[in-house]
């Protein structure tokens, strides 16, 4: 310690201008901008290089994390791109029957998928209860049946299509209002079955079969395809004729409102 | 040091701030040169004087500047820079006796 004051008083003219220097400097630095932004350039530039030098070295440690880090947010951000989003319309229009006192709301989707070739084939739409999708909504394209709605989902719905072994669908001879039943048997995708025809019909070809209305699903008068053609087996107590099916794309789902 | 040198350079000291500030600073020979009397204020203080003495004294001198030119330390720091060469420029530019004096010597020794 001492020795630290001897040698400080030696030599301290050199201290002494140090001290009153850096001082000066100090208060150089401080208040005047020019020289203060100077001086924080040039300390801005050796420590950036300092640091970026070591970070070089260091930022190899923490790639793992970093890697786990940007994964998770190009997952995010995948999922925000345009084309992640699924767009539909709103779109349920109003149709007033009035002659029976009744209104159907049709709404509009798209076929998403659809199978022809299975036992029971089902169909899936784009629409689902947010959409206005109920539950035994019966669905059409057009003027013909498709099926009915059997499943609902936020975005999606199930359809049990015609083709398909539960499927039956009250239907009636437009010329004489007969009662009949449509299902089918599987085997040929293009046509199904008319059941129950009773023995003494005459069935000619070009007779059309619309649906009864007597059930909720579909309304009066929905067109079951082109007509059945004479080709029917007599069996002792019905006629089985055929009918052709159609390729369906864009489908109306229709639902009865209660009329009140 | 007399007392006589002490009073003479007090009044030097503030009569050499006063010129620079007040006519000194106006002059602008060719559109940026100005002069700067108050620096030869250093090399006329006392030969014998103790070197903090110089050092503090400069320093002042350069603040006092400063003040009225409202730019703190840049004076100060160039006139307490110009107090450290101050002895070994006397060194350099005299001849044998001087030359050693000139030195600051530790602090308490006197020759």
């Amino acid at each position: 310690m001492r020795n630290l004051f001897l040698f400080l008083r030696e030599h301290y003219f050199y201290f002494l201008f140090l001290l009153l220097e850096t001082f000066s400097l100090v208060l150089l630095v401080n208040y005047n901008e020019f020289q203060g932004s100077a001086l924080y350039a040039v300390s801005n530039s050796v420590s950036g290089s300092v640091n970026s030098m070591f970070s070089n070295i260091t930022e190899y440690f923490s790639l793992r994390k970093k890697n786990s880090v940007l994964i998770e947010e190009m997952a995010k951000l995948h999922s925000r791109i345009p084309e992640a989003f699924y767009t539909t319309d709103f779109n349920i229009f109003y149709k007033k029957d009035t002659l029976v006192k009744l209104e159907y709301k049709y709404i509009s989707a798209k076929v998403i998928s659809n199978s022809t070739n299975k036992r029971n084939n089902f169909l899936m739409i784009n629409k689902g209860y947010l959409h206005g999708i109920q539950n035994h909504m019966g669905v059409i394209i057009g003027n013909k049946i498709v099926g009915q709605v059997i499943s609902v989902s936020s975005h999606f719905s199930w359809i049990m299509s015609m083709l398909n072994k539960d499927s039956k669908i009250s239907g009636k001879f437009r010329k004489n209002n007969q009662l009949v039943n449509i299902e089918w048997n599987g085997g040929n995708y293009r046509t199904g079955q008319v059941k129950d025809i009773p023995k003494h019909f005459v069935i000619m070809k070009g007779d059309t079969i619309i649906t009864s209305g007597n059930s909720d699903i579909f309304r009066r008068g929905c067109s079951s395809g082109p007509s059945p053609d004479s080709q029917s087996r007599r069996t002792r107590t019905s006629i089985t004729g055929r009918y052709f099916f159609q390729l369906i794309s864009t489908v109306s789902a229709m639902w009865r409102l209660s009329s009140t | 040091m007399t007392s006589r040198t002490v009073f003479l350079n007090i009044v030097r000291f503030f009569f050499l701030i006063l010129l620079q500030v007040l006519i000194l600073n106006h002059i602008n020979l060719g559109g940026y040169i100005n002069p700067y009397f108050y620096v030869y204020f250093i090399l006329l203080m006392p030969f014998s004087i103790p070197g903090w003495m110089l050092l503090i004294v400069s320093f002042f001198l350069g603040w006092g500047i400063d003040i009225f030119t409202n730019t703190i330390g840049l004076n100060a720091a160039a006139c307490v820079l110009m107090a450290f060469f101050r002895p070994f420029v006397i060194s350099a530019i005299s001849s044998g006796p001087n030359r050693s004096s000139a030195i600051p010597l530790p602090y308490g020794t006197r020759d």
